[in-house]
């Protein structure tokens, strides 16, 4: 099961942020080498375009920054915070972009029958699936973005979104719920 | 599509067998009731991590190097608490130098000075640390004797200012008197206090202009038993205290 930061023990984070409080070069450089495909990942899954995915992924970066220089970066591990951060710039650029509009997805992808998704061409399904998770509530993206795009174990996303392992379990239900419906409607549609 | 408690419960738990690698046909069969229901929403699920996208190639790369040189812009090495100490240490130098620079200079200002409110200060300052006595007595005529060398060199350098002093009535003439050696001349509005008698203190408040010390008010010594009224001008000082 894939980890948010692999080959990186909390003892060795935690002297890693300390050098990164003193802006040493090195230590801000692993630390963007272990958390970038982590971020990226969840972003990406989120927002469906690569090119905004690394533009959001590297403002995730800049605030820790910004936060860096503030002194009000955390001291002890970057993940949640880093996860919350990108959680905000997401629900900014979807407020900036306005979220998917029908209008935008070609026709053939509401044609699909969402039971058939083995079946469809790749990426008339990731349009229609990018639509339908950009219309879930944000919480819901999130959860589903962390174990899909991620693929966090049950355990991981519920320390993230500072939820229970049961809870997150039911987020993930009824997301998924709420995707088949959505895909479902773009069939009827 | 809304889902019951029962059902919710069974794909959560289909989803989690999913997530740890079971396949979905397998899943399915753990619940034939649910099964149709349950099919398209674990398809959508399976579907899911196609969405999941790693960085492109360079792209991990080039947001290093931006990260990186973002960051060597804003590393300005802050002051260690050494140098926190030295700037603590040289403001409080500094500080104490410009008070002690005032004590050292202000003694020789003279009345409309910038420095002279310093003086005074400084001078109420010295009297209130003394206790009545002889030690009181002294400090009192320390002071009445600056303020005489105030006005005379005021006077010697024709300047204009605001001043007090308190001496011997040494001469008396209609339209002025001479206190510790300085001619104190009346003005149509000047105020006399009391009667004068050579040899007794008398006070002064006025000003200095072109070489003369022109009187506000002069009073007299009060009679044995009495003190000292206090009816100082605006702007001027006791003779005694600054």
């Amino acid at each position: 099961m894939p980890a948010i930061k692999p080959d990186l023990t909390n003892e060795q984070e935690v002297q890693l942020l300390a050098r990164a409080r003193r802006f040493e070069l090195d230590a801000l450089g692993r630390i963007h080498d272990v958390y970038y495909p982590f971020l990226y990942r969840y972003i990406s899954f989120r927002v469906g375009d690569c090119n905004e995915a690394e533009d959001l992924t590297s403002e995730v970066f800049r605030r820790w920054l910004a936060a860096l220089r503030s002194g009000r970066a955390p001291e002890a591990t970057l993940a949640g915070w880093l996860y919350r951060v990108a959680g905000h710039v997401v629900q900014d650029h979807h407020r900036q972009q306005g979220r998917y509009s029908e209008s935008e997805l070609p026709d053939s992808v509401l044609a699909r029958d969402p039971s058939s998704a083995d079946t469809a061409e790749p990426s008339m399904l990731r349009a229609g699936l990018h639509q339908a998770v950009a219309e879930l509530t944000d919480e819901q993206q999130s959860v589903i973005a962390l174990r899909f795009g991620d693929g966090l174990p049950i355990q991981d996303v519920a320390r993230l979104v500072g939820k229970s392992e049961g809870a997150v379990k039911q987020l993930q239900a009824r997301a998924v719920a709420q995707l088949a419906r959505r895909m479902t409607m773009q069939v009827a549609e | 599509m809304n889902l019951d408690a029962r059902l919710e419960a069974h794909l959560a738990e289909c989803l989690q067998a999913l997530g740890q690698g079971d396949d979905l046909s397998a899943v399915l069969t753990r619940y034939p009731d649910d099964a149709a229901t349950l099919g398209p929403l674990l398809a959508v699920a399976t579907a899911l991590p196609e969405l999941a996208e790693g960085p492109r190639p360079g792209a991990q790369a080039a947001s290093r190097r931006e990260f990186l040189t973002a960051a060597a812009a804003l590393r300005q090495p802050r002051p260690a608490w050494w140098q926190h100490r030295v700037g603590a240490r040289m403001a409080l130098a500094a500080g104490l130098a410009a008070v002690v620079l005032l004590l050292v200079l202000s003694p020789s200002a003279l009345p409309g000075e910038l420095l002279y409110p310093a003086k005074q200060l400084t001078e109420r300052a010295w009297l209130a640390a003394t206790p009545p006595g002889p030690g009181r007595d002294a400090v009192l005529a320390t002071l009445r004797a600056r303020r005489l060398a105030e006005t005379r060199e005021l006077l010697a350098l024709g300047r204009s200012a605001a001043v007090s002093l308190e001496g011997p009535i040494e001469e008396v003439h209609a339209a002025a008197w001479v206190v510790a050696g300085i001619p104190a001349e009346f003005m149509a509005t000047t105020n006399i206090l009391g009667t004068p008698e050579i040899g007794e203190q008398a006070r002064v408040w006025g000003h200095t202009a072109d070489g003369h010390l022109w009187v506000d008010t002069i009073q007299c010594e009060p009679p044995p038993g009495q003190s000292w009224s206090e009816p100082p001008p605006p702007g001027a000082a006791g003779p005694g205290g600054g």
